[in-house]
């Protein structure tokens, strides 16, 4: 029987991220996603457990929001929850959020087999919280995976460097942070989205955790990136193409 | 404390600059032995940080230099800022920039105290000579063992100096018609990039030439993005490009939100027009 911890992010999906005055970032009208890259880390969850038998726990840190955000990922395949959740938990540094998920499987959801993170979050990309998570519970990581195998109670995955594809053996417990290329995560159906209001959640908030030191990375800004160029528009037709051709002359590009 | 460590040369205009604010001097690692797993490395490196106490060790934004980066942050319980485009080093401490929502937005981060450990994307890179050198030795044990490594297919050329960079996204149907983007590749003087899933997912083109927030940012004089949607997490690779043409037969997509000249139809129709228009140019 295996036990797979599946760990996914709340967050503002970066496509409702609008320019606001200066540099400012205009919030009013975000929704919020499961990060993209961990719906592919609790689909691979559920693909092995259903190969290999045994449970999926899906574990998410965050803010007041992220109720709503967990039961997204229970109708994800998961068969139980636990849910970190407190006010001062928004905006955590990546330090802190792997120190919380550290403790919080090693206290109360020991014993584990396999960790999976998305290799990177869709709002910070920081790359952080599998290592980390990995570093403070002693076990090995596999970052940058992006297919993966069992053999004789190791794991084998395909990792993905810059320029190699790297083929390793690892040992259970092992935490695996994956690639998008690694599986196709499924989509929730009504029913899903109903069983999922019925699975168990362990909910904590700060009160179960130790008093984790500010961290010494203090964001001081956020800036909108401008992208605006003005698109100036042609008909995709001879005539239109050759007007395209003449401006790309007039900025020194083709003569 | 003292020392600016750099993982490798990739780093070092970074390093330097730290390490000329800080009166420090530049340390380069040289990584010895067979190559194993990058968890081989870290206990040497915790062992040598913990023993010179360096005030900054610097990598490369790389998948393995990226994992010991944060176990080394991890041991030594400092911070760690991954993934900086810009870093400035002043009185107290120091100022990073890095990409945040795909792209979307820049986050400006403060940290004052040292030592800190970065990882840096898009480094500038500096041939060193007579830098102070200090070794980092794998063990030989590992729970993690590697069963074999492939190269993986990349580009002759790199993309990354191309002047005029033709970009491919889903738009394009079959892989077979990447040969009508060769020809106008040839026809420019141009190199072939593309979108995270033409590479990554489809494999029809090699990952060193996808652009973007995983991928290179590139800054051609020229980047036609053909069939491209223009998530942010792309753009954010070809925000130095000089002029951005877009083709994309959906007039909301979001790649004219950032583009110079666009065009709405199908990249089919757009490409032999296109081939035939450049005949009276060089
Ligand atoms: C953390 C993270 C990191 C990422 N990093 C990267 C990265 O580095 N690089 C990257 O590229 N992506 C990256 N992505 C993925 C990115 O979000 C997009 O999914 C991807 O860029 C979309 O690729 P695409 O434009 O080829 O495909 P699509 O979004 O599917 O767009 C295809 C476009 O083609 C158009 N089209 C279709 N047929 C035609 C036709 N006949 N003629 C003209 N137009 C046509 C459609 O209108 C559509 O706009 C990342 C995502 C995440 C979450």
């Amino acid at each position: 029987m295996l036990h797979i911890i599946a760990c996914c992010k709340w967050v503002i999906d970066e496509v409702y991220i609008k320019r606001g005055r200066g540099e400012e970032i205009d919030f009013s009208s975000v929704d919020w996603k499961i990060s993209d890259y961990d719906r592919h880390a609790l689909e691979e969850a559920v693909r092995i457990k259903d190969s290999l038998g045994g449970k999926v726990t899906v574990l998410t840190v965050g803010a007041e929001n992220a109720v709503k955000g967990m039961k997204d990922m229970l109708s994800r395949g998961a068969d139980e929850g636990c849910l970190i959740k407190d006010e001062s938990f928004a905006r955590l540094d990546p330090a802190v959020t792997a120190d919380i998920i550290a403790h919080a499987v090693k206290s109360r959801l020991s014993p584990y087999d396999l960790i999976f993170f998305g290799d990177g979050s869709s709002d910070l990309y920081a790359r952080q919280v599998g290592p980390r998570v990995a570093a403070k519970l002693g076990i090995s990581c596999l970052t940058g995976v992006r297919k993966i195998a069992f053999k004789d109670g190791y794991v084998e995955a395909e990792r993905s460097l810059e320029r190699e594809i790297e083929i390793v053996q690892a040992p259970l417990p092992v935490a695996i942070t994956v690639l998008p290329e690694i599986n196709t995560p499924r989509i929730p159906g009504v029913k899903d989205t109903l069983l999922a209001s019925r699975k168990p959640v362990l909910n904590l908030s700060s009160c179960d955790f130790p008093d984790y030191t500010v961290p010494a990375v203090r964001t001081v800004a956020i800036k909108a990136v401008r992208l605006d160029r003005g698109c100036v528009f042609f008909e995709n037709n001879a005539g239109g193409i050759s007007s395209l051709v003449e401006e790309l002359k007039k900025k020194g590009i083709l003569s | 404390m003292s020392g600016i460590w750099i993982s490798s040369e990739e780093v070092a205009g970074v390093g330097m600059d730290i390490a000329r604010m800080r009166g420090e001097s530049l340390v380069r690692l040289v990584w010895r032995g067979e190559k194993a797993h990058i968890s081989a490395y870290l206990p040497s490196l915790i062992d040598l940080v913990e023993k010179e106490k360096p005030s900054a060790v610097i990598f490369p934004s790389q998948v393995d230099l990226n994992d010991l980066a944060a176990g080394l942050a991890s041991a030594l319980n400092c911070p760690f800022i991954s993934g900086c485009i810009k870093v400035a080093a002043d009185e107290t401490g120091l100022e990073a920039q890095r990409h945040i929502y795909g792209g979307a937005a820049v986050q400006v981060v403060r940290s004052d105290a040292w030592p800190v450990v970065l990882t840096l994307v898009g480094g500038e890179r500096v041939e060193l000579e007579g830098v102070e050198i200090k070794e980092v030795f794998p063990v030989s044990q590992t729970a993690v063992k590697v069963l074999e490594r492939k190269v993986k297919e990349s580009a002759n050329r790199p993309i990354t100096e191309a002047k005029v960079v033709i970009s491919i996204g889903r738009g394009f149907k079959r892989r077979e018609d990447i040969v009508l983007v060769k020809d106008l590749a040839a026809r420019l003087s141009g190199e072939i990039g593309c979108t995270r899933p033409i590479a990554s997912e489809l494999h029809w083109l090699p990952e060193s030439v996808c652009i973007g927030l995983s991928g290179v940012q590139v800054s051609p004089d020229l980047y036609l993005a053909l069939g491209i949607s223009g998530q942010v997490q792309h753009v954010v690779g070809i925000r130095g490009a000089r002029v951005i043409v877009a083709v994309n037969q959906d007039e909301k997509a979001p790649i004219f939100g950032v583009a110079d000249f666009g065009i709405v139809g199908d990249l089919y129709n757009f490409i032999p027009l296109f081939l035939e228009a450049l005949k009276g140019t060089r």
